[in-house]
């Protein structure tokens, strides 16, 4: 872990591409990556840490140096592209570590509230095309901020109208923007969604479920973004997620918010509350 | 070059670093022992040996032209990775070098990469340092022959748009050019709402054309979410029952059974829950709605659940009025 909190550049690295492994704060470019911090903070949930040995004001350092003016987030602090995606990283990192210090609240609302388009669904940003993963990210957002249901930045009836932008992504499975075909990843962004806009009753579960096991690959197993493809890991791994949000036997419950299974985000609380895993 | 060399360049497609005594002056940093101990990623020679001269040489932040090179290189054997462009980036601002040129070479990665983030993010940037968006209009024309939902041109061209101020006509043609090829391009709507929410707004003549337009569209194919979308998303502000065409248009459409798609059904549903909302002629119009939901219910079974909920939300609402 990168350990330098003077220059926001904290965080986790994907790799050490940008620097050696044995050495500390190395290099104008190594840097913390908010996609990276997110994967590498649920990798230590999964494996039971108490993340007592990562550096928290490092990370929310990092994140401040991320947001922008617009209240949206890049990357990281070389500069990178901005979207929903990094809005959604900072979120969950600030919800994982426990401190939301990093981010200017009423500005990633904004953010948020900015890109809600004209049919309801949500871009990556504001004017952008609706889209399911950037959905995703705003509405997960505002839950793991606590702003989903205190009309301060939906009012009911733009809830209302989100769901139904939502429900509407269903041909047989989901797909992540209107009339393009469906791809077994929007199982989980518009799934997920779905379920926490307190609708996911409203979606055919058997015509999702039927699609999704139809991407599986027969012979080698996994998932595909459609039937007769090539499975992959990302592919894979949203299916069984948004399979789990469909109440699939054998699978672990997921917790939608953060994109993990719900025994790894209680990890969140036990930590708060001083709890050691069995 | 010797005939070994051509040899050699002809088998491994290019010379390794480690065998260029150009770079003699650089060691090069492989992978450590704890960075092969888990999930190492199955790379070939020709990538290890750029990656290990490329982590050396960014250490240095060197910015030559072999240090260009070698971001060409890499960038070639991995376009995502966001480092090398960075300092690709920061070795053109201290060489000079021709931005313009840099343009082109990016024009090839993007139309080779066209999903690729970085590459976009580039390419903003060049133009960002350039304050040149001529080429981009027809840059982003082409990539969207290929790919006309590509998210990235999309996003690009709006940016190139709002930055630089290129308002007009012309991209209101080229959204109503690409609907008239597909109207079922849902990317092409959503910029043509872009660019006329940022300049006229949709009110007095240009709200009439636009419902025209969309009316026209919709009657040749009623079961396009697309454009039933544009059509709710103008008349947000105005409201659905302020327009007599638009009620019209809906009631003559529904008198043909063949052209009753849900997403008409489900807009007259609204124009009268706006109705009921202001109080107007509540009984006929709540039974009217609920007839449609319930027939919603049977045309488009795979949301008849949230359908019922629509109706039990309306016939809820009405029953809370007359208790009180």
């Amino acid at each position: 872990m990168f350990k330098s909190s003077a220059e926001g550049r904290c965080g986790f690295r994907g790799s050490f591409a940008a620097a050696p492994a044995d050495q500390d704060c190395s290099g104008p470019y190594d840097g913390g990556h908010l996609a990276q911090t997110y994967s590498a903070l649920c990798c230590l949930l999964v494996l039971g840490d108490d993340l007592s040995r990562v550096d928290k004001p490092g990370i929310v350092a990092g994140l401040r140096a991320c947001q922008l003016p617009d209240g949206s987030f890049c990357a990281h602090s070389g500069g990178s592209e901005n979207d929903m995606r990094f809005v959604f990283c900072a979120a969950a990192i600030s919800y994982i570590i426990d401190d939301f210090s990093g981010i200017n609240i009423d500005s990633v609302t904004d953010f948020i509230r900015r890109s809600v388009n004209y049919d309801g669904g949500i871009g990556q940003g504001p004017g952008l095309e609706s889209h399911g993963g950037s959905t995703f990210c705003a509405v997960s957002t505002l839950s793991l901020l606590n702003r989903l249901w205190d009309k301060s930045v939906l009012s009911t009836a733009q809830i209302e109208r989100l769901r139904r932008w939502c429900l509407r992504k269903q041909g047989v499975g989901f797909h992540g923007r209107a009339n393009k075909p469906d791809d077994s990843c929007y199982t989980f962004w518009v799934g997920a969604s779905l379920s926490l806009l307190g609708a996911d009753a409203f979606i055919d579960h058997d015509k999702l479920r039927e699609f999704v096991l139809s991407t599986q690959d027969a012979t080698i197993g996994g998932f595909s973004k459609y039937a007769d493809s090539h499975p992959d890991a990302l592919h894979t791994y949203f299916s069984l997620a948004g399979l789990s949000l469909l109440h699939e036997p054998g699978l672990a419950p997921v917790f939608a918010a953060l994109n993990t299974t719900a025994r790894t985000a209680a990890r969140v609380g036990q930590i708060r509350l001083g709890h050691q895993p069995p | 070059m010797t005939e070994g060399d051509e040899q050699h360049d002809a088998v491994v497609g290019s010379k390794l670093l480690k065998d260029d005594e150009r770079w003699n002056d650089v060691t090069p940093i492989y992978h450590s022992d704890a960075e092969n101990a888990v999930v190492p990623i199955a790379a070939s020679e020709e990538f290890k040996d750029a990656f290990a001269y490329f982590r050396a040489i960014v250490q240095k932040d060197e910015r030559s032209e072999r240090a260009l090179q070698l971001t060409t290189h890499c960038a070639e054997l991995n376009s995502a990775n966001y480092t090398v462009w960075q300092y690709r980036r920061n070795i053109l601002q201290s060489l000079g070098s021709d931005l313009h040129q840099e343009l082109k070479y990016c024009a090839a990665i993007i139309e080779d990469n066209p999903k690729n983030y970085q590459v976009w993010h580039h390419r903003r940037v060049l133009v960002e340092w350039t304050k040149d968006p001529s080429k981009e209009i027809d840059f982003t024309d082409g990539i969207l022959r290929d790919d006309s939902k590509n998210y990235h041109a999309w996003q690009h061209r709006q940016w190139v748009v709002e930055h630089f101020k290129l308002w007009g006509e012309a991209e209101l043609d080229y959204s109503a050019r690409l609907l008239e090829e597909d109207q079922r391009n849902n990317s092409a709507w959503n910029y043509r709402y872009f660019i006329i929410s940022n300049t006229t707004g949709f009110k007095g003549d240009i709200l009439e054309r636009e419902i025209n337009a969309t009316l026209a569209l919709i009657a040749k194919a009623p079961h396009n979410e697309s454009s039933w979308n544009y059509l709710s998303g103008i008349l947000l502000d105005a409201g659905q029952s302020a327009s007599q065409q638009v009620v019209e248009f809906c009631e003559s459409l529904y008198s043909d059974k063949k052209r009753r798609s849900p997403y008409l059904l489900s807009f007259m549903v609204d124009t009268l829950s706006e109705k009921i909302d202001k109080g107007n002629d509540a009984k006929d119009n709540v039974e009217r709605a609920v007839k449609l939901l319930d027939e919603l219910q049977q045309i488009d079974p795979m949301r008849r659940k949230y359908w019922l909920y629509q109706k039990r939300s309306i016939e809820n609402a009405v029953q809370s009025k007359i208790g009180a």
